[in-house]
């Protein structure tokens, strides 16, 4: 089959490979009918996530048809069309249990390595490294797909690939974003980061009924988005310049309170201006920090006192001069974690059936699978106002 | 009450000034020796003086801990074992602990089995039961050589512990201990599990190499992280399977 694989940085090719097969019991495998490139590939189509290795196949936004299943799971049918969470969770750990899907205890092949980094392991992810399983990714013509018995989700016929595809990941991530912020009425929603999973927690704070919700980028085509389909007001940060005016600007817009909730939808590779972001620009190049955490840094100087600091975007290491004297004196609470997709896949579907949210709204560009190469120089560069490329096999 | 309380002060004042006394004593001669070597070591330059460098720095460091010489052969020994094998060889003891959500009693029936230990330790290929509590062991090292050693059961509570040990003039002497604890409120159960290996001391001795170095904590805790994952979600995740290989790149 095609798949899309990585060979370093700035190198992915799509190469013939061998189909994957089931291996355990409550396994499928899908026929991918769409899949689409996510702003965390993008982390590492730039070489800036560890624990890659040259062949692996990418992708973990994908659904599509179940054409073959394991013995353990009797819930699906072959033929049947699901959406896929990007997160593997084995639905009966402790984690699972409680609705932290992304923090599964048993999903993770090699969590004795992410032990080493980050104390424990969290769930494995489809085609995200191996220090998170090294599991094959959905930008394929077919994935296998672990768990299959709780993971996978049925789409109603009436909902098309364009709406169910970002079930995946983005749009509960943007939601999670917002709904682990236990959010008061007339609450301000900062939000760093247009790109999809801003724009979806730019949604989801207006669904979930945000008072404001203030969006911040660099690219004027994303910002023009946020205001166009959600109403945000919008802040160019490049504009605006450096951290501490940003803050500033953030504390005229509020009245001096500063935003209830920050989001950062940016992560380990933000920009900025000036001499902070020449420092972690160096330092990151020379590997003494992982992140370049200018947004984190913005997030947590603007916020409200006793206000929530919420990080849906990727870290993978270490950060440096985060200011902590900030996020204690304003006692600050800070949500994070990757998606607990399977927990929001039913009511954010749902969503989706009433017609609350059309998640296509994100799409700009649709290609074939074999464009793959270029697809993301363009993502990566957002040439042509590239916001989410989908593709088909 | 076993144990001593924080204020209570030591009985034997004098005795604990008499070996503080002499530590200092040790110190300042090691310290002087270790000067002394220095500078020969200077004089000297050259591989040798190299060596003799080396060995002031060692001086310098066990008089900084105030013990002297006492012990320095042995370290040496063990050093040299150490990094011949990669390892330390003599009694090897492990423990590892896993919390794992389920009852004590699926967990004990589950290891009380032995021969389904194979599905969860990675070095074990088989485990058969020869009756009367005894059960035959098979090994794979991780350079393909076998092992084989048959274990007796020394003790068995159900559902809390259950231990067991090679018998006499086994290849490889081992002993083992598995507990199962409630955990707090209802999540689960606190599995420990405990290993000791006495190998004999000493190069030769030992058993193959590299069954010696497979022997490790990681591996005790892997093995346990594969019994909760086959306990809880029935199965070992698998995720690295690499595509053999690419049939050739299509651009």
């Amino acid at each position: 089959m095609k798949a899309v694989c990585w060979h370093g940085a700035q190198d992915m090719r799509v190469d013939n490979v061998a189909d994957p097969q089931i291996i355990n019991p409550r396994d499928a495998i899908i026929k991918v009918t769409s899949t689409a490139i996510c702003g965390s590939d993008l982390h590492l189509y730039g070489g800036f996530m560890p624990g890659m290795k040259p062949g692996d196949i990418v992708g973990h936004e994908f659904m599509g048809e179940v054409v073959e299943l394991g013995s353990g799971v009797t819930n699906l049918a072959v033929g049947a069309r699901v959406v896929v969470p990007f997160t593997i969770a084995c639905g009966h750990c402790f984690f699972c249990d409680s609705g932290y899907h992304s923090l599964c205890d048993n999903s993770n092949p090699n969590a004795g390595v992410a032990e080493k980094m980050w104390g424990q392991s969290p769930s494995g992810l489809f085609g995200y490294t191996h220090i998170l399983g090294g599991y094959a990714g959905g930008q394929a013509e077919y994935v296998r797909v672990p768990y299959a018995d709780i993971g996978p989700m049925q789409v109603p016929e009436s909902i098309s690939d364009d709406k169910a595809l970002f079930l995946t990941d983005i749009f509960p991530t943007g939601y999670q974003a917002i709904a682990q912020c236990n959010m008061q009425a007339g609450d301000t929603v900062a939000i760093w980061g247009c790109g999809p999973v801003g724009q979806f927690a730019i949604a989801s704070a207006k669904m979930l009924g945000a008072a404001r919700v203030i969006a911040i980028d660099t690219v004027p085509e994303r910002l023009e988005m946020a205001a166009r389909q959600h109403g945000a007001e919008t802040l160019n940060a490049r504009e605006v310049g450096n951290t501490l005016q940003i803050v500033e600007a953030l504390r005229e817009l509020t009245a001096g309170r500063g935003p209830d909730i920050c989001v950062d939808a940016v992560g380990l590779e933000a920009h900025g201006v000036g001499l902070e972001y020449w420092y972690d620009n160096i330092k990151q190049s020379l590997q003494t920090q992982t992140a370049r955490p200018i947004v984190l840094r913005q997030a947590i100087m603007a916020c409200r006192k006793a206000g929530t600091v919420s990080i849906p975007g990727v870290y993978g290491g270490i950060a440096d001069k985060i200011p902590v004297g900030a996020l204690m004196n304003k006692a600050l609470t800070v949500k994070t974690g990757q998606t607990h997709v399977q927990h929001y896949l039913k009511p954010l579907m749902q969503h989706v059936e009433n017609g609350d949210i059309d998640p296509s709204f994100v799409i700009t560009h649709r290609m074939r699978l074999d464009q793959a190469p270029e697809a993301y120089r363009m993502f990566q560069a957002r040439r042509d106002n590239c916001i989410k490329v989908v593709m088909q096999p | 009450m076993t144990s001593r309380s924080p204020i209570e002060q030591p009985d034997d004042d004098e005795a604990d000034l008499d070996s503080h006394r002499q530590r200092e004593r040790q110190r300042a001669l090691t310290l002087a020796a270790s000067v002394g070597s220095l500078m020969v070591a200077m004089r000297r330059g050259g591989l040798s003086g190299l060596a003799l460098g080396a060995f002031s720095g060692w001086l310098a460091y066990r008089a900084s801990t105030g013990r002297g010489l006492k012990g320095t052969g042995r370290a040496l020994v063990r050093g040299a074992e150490r990094t011949l094998t990669g390892h330390r060889t003599g009694p090897l003891s492990f423990s590892a602990s896993v919390t794992i959500a389920r009852r004590p009693d699926e967990l004990y029936a589950f290891w009380r089995d032995f021969t389904r230990l194979p599905e969860i330790m990675t070095s074990i290929t088989s485990v058969q039961a020869t009756g009367e509590g005894r059960t035959r062991w098979h090994a794979r090292t991780p350079i393909g050589e076998t092992l084989e050693w048959e274990a007796e059961i020394t003790d068995d509570v159900p559902n809390e512990r259950i231990a067991w040990q090679s018998v006499e003039g086994s290849q490889v002497p081992q002993r083992g201990e598995i507990r199962f604890v409630p955990a707090p409120a209802d999540r689960g159960t606190q599995v420990q599990l405990e290993l000791h290996y006495s190998l004999p001391h000493g190069l030769l001795a030992a058993a193959p190499l590299s069954f010696v170095n497979a022997l490790s904590r990681e591996t005790a805790r892997e093995d346990l992280r594969h019994f909760k994952q086959f306990m809880e979600a029935g199965e070992l995740p698998i995720g690295a399977i690499h595509p053999a290989r690419p049939e050739g790149d299509l651009r």
